[in-house]
């Protein structure tokens, strides 16, 4: 049952050559379903500019200093892996900086939104090449 | 006082360059009869009603429908649909007045209960060349909001939120609105939030016979019965997409996305 599903939940992107931004607004902390649409993108989409990811907004209640990884459980965090990993090459190949943040607005949600960033995507912290939303 | 010495396109010139600021729009036309219908252009091409009582103002103000200002409105915000309804059925037409508005936000807020069928019927085809349609948020059945968007045949815009009342879930093959033979161009912006199963609503614009032609997708889903709709409006516009934005709202949950990427 499921790879019959499996083939219609896949977003493809490879025929929107003509794609200069997307944004990614998610509703769980799975990201299985940004990285499949995400590796449709080919060198053929010259025009990309912009790839954007909005958290979940109740990231923003993790306490700074816990162990996201372990709370998200290893397939969870396995997806975050494999994103980390593609962004870094859309930056290396195409110089797109990921732009990453919260819905939520406000001084009280930075911090904690700048931690999540950094556990869950930490390549792409690490060389600094990632843009608040 | 009158300057009859100024070239009237020098005039209208200067008035346009003023188009974005009101307060001194206001100020010119007290400078001269023969500024007032320039100025009105600007004035009046961007008005919104929230409530009975704008409308109440506006038609105190402008009684006779005919040489109102509203044919300069290109900018159409209506909050209280029932109202404007009741009015144009009062004068025959009231409506009809706005016949060059470019876009149309049809929002009532908290008065959703109150928006109806009906409330709709005087809106179609009330603008011929409407570009932009925005409802929200959507309480009543869809074959009835398709009737409205099939009416403007220049529409590039839309813009749908709300919750599928026709209690239709996701059957793509239920009630349809009438297709026009030739669909409106389509080939700007579709945001598409309609939760509690918007397959209905998805399928009467897949279905048109013009095909879809937007650029800009901004499309959310709660359901994971919704991936077969986002999948296709991202297929059948791939042509033309510049610009995605989806948004997976938390109803569709991680254990169903789990499931269908695993």
């Amino acid at each position: 049952m499921f790879p019959v599903e499996l083939e219609s939940a896949s977003f493809d992107l490879s025929k929107a050559t003509k794609l200069r931004d997307t944004v990614f607004r998610l509703g769980s902390l799975r990201v299985e379903w940004i990285n499949v649409a995400l590796k449709t993108i080919t060198p053929d989409h010259r025009d990309l500019r912009q790839i954007s990811i909005y958290l979940p907004s109740f990231l923003t209640s993790f306490r700074v200093g816990v162990d996201i990884r372990r709370s998200i459980g290893q397939a969870t965090s396995r997806g975050w892996s494999d994103l980390d990993h593609l962004l870094v090459q859309f930056w290396e190949s195409c110089s797109v900086r990921p732009r990453i943040g919260c819905e939520k607005e406000g001084e009280q949600y930075r911090r904690s939104t700048e931690y999540c960033i950094g556990s869950l995507l930490p390549e792409i912290t690490k060389r600094g090449i990632v843009d608040p939303v | 006082m009158s300057d009859p010495q100024l070239p009237p396109e020098i005039l209208d010139y200067t008035i346009d360059l003023l188009h974005d600021e009101p307060e001194t729009l206001k100020q010119c036309c007290l400078v001269s009869k023969s500024w007032v219908p320039r100025t009105r252009i600007h004035l009046f091409a961007d008005i919104e009603f929230h409530s009975a009582s704008d409308l109440e103002s506006w038609k105190k103000t402008f009684p006779d429908v005919t040489n109102s200002p509203a044919r300069h409105t290109h900018t159409l915000f209506v909050g209280c649909s029932q109202s404007v309804v009741a009015a144009d059925a009062e004068e025959g037409g009231w409506i009809r007045a706005f016949s060059e508005v470019k876009r149309l936000n049809l929002d009532n807020g908290d008065q959703y209960l109150k928006f109806s069928v009906a409330s709709l019927i005087p809106f179609h085809g009330f603008s011929p060349a409407l570009k932009s349609l925005r409802i929200s948020p959507i309480f009543i059945p869809f074959p009835e909001v398709f009737d409205l968007i099939f009416s403007f045949p220049l529409l590039e815009d839309l813009a749908l939120k709300g919750h599928d009342e026709s209690w239709l879930g996701d059957d793509p093959d239920g009630p349809q609105a009438i297709v026009p033979s030739t669909s409106p161009a389509f080939t700007g912006s579709l945001d598409f939030h309609i939760f509690g199963g918007a397959g209905s609503a998805a399928r009467q614009l897949l279905d048109l016979p013009n095909g879809l032609h937007f650029r800009k997708l901004a499309l959310s889903c709660d359901r994971v019965q919704d991936i077969w709709w986002i999948t296709e409006f991202l297929t059948r516009c791939s042509h033309t997409l510049e610009s995605l934005d989806i948004h997976t709202l938390r109803r569709t949950s991680i254990c169903t996305w789990s499931a269908l990427i695993t």
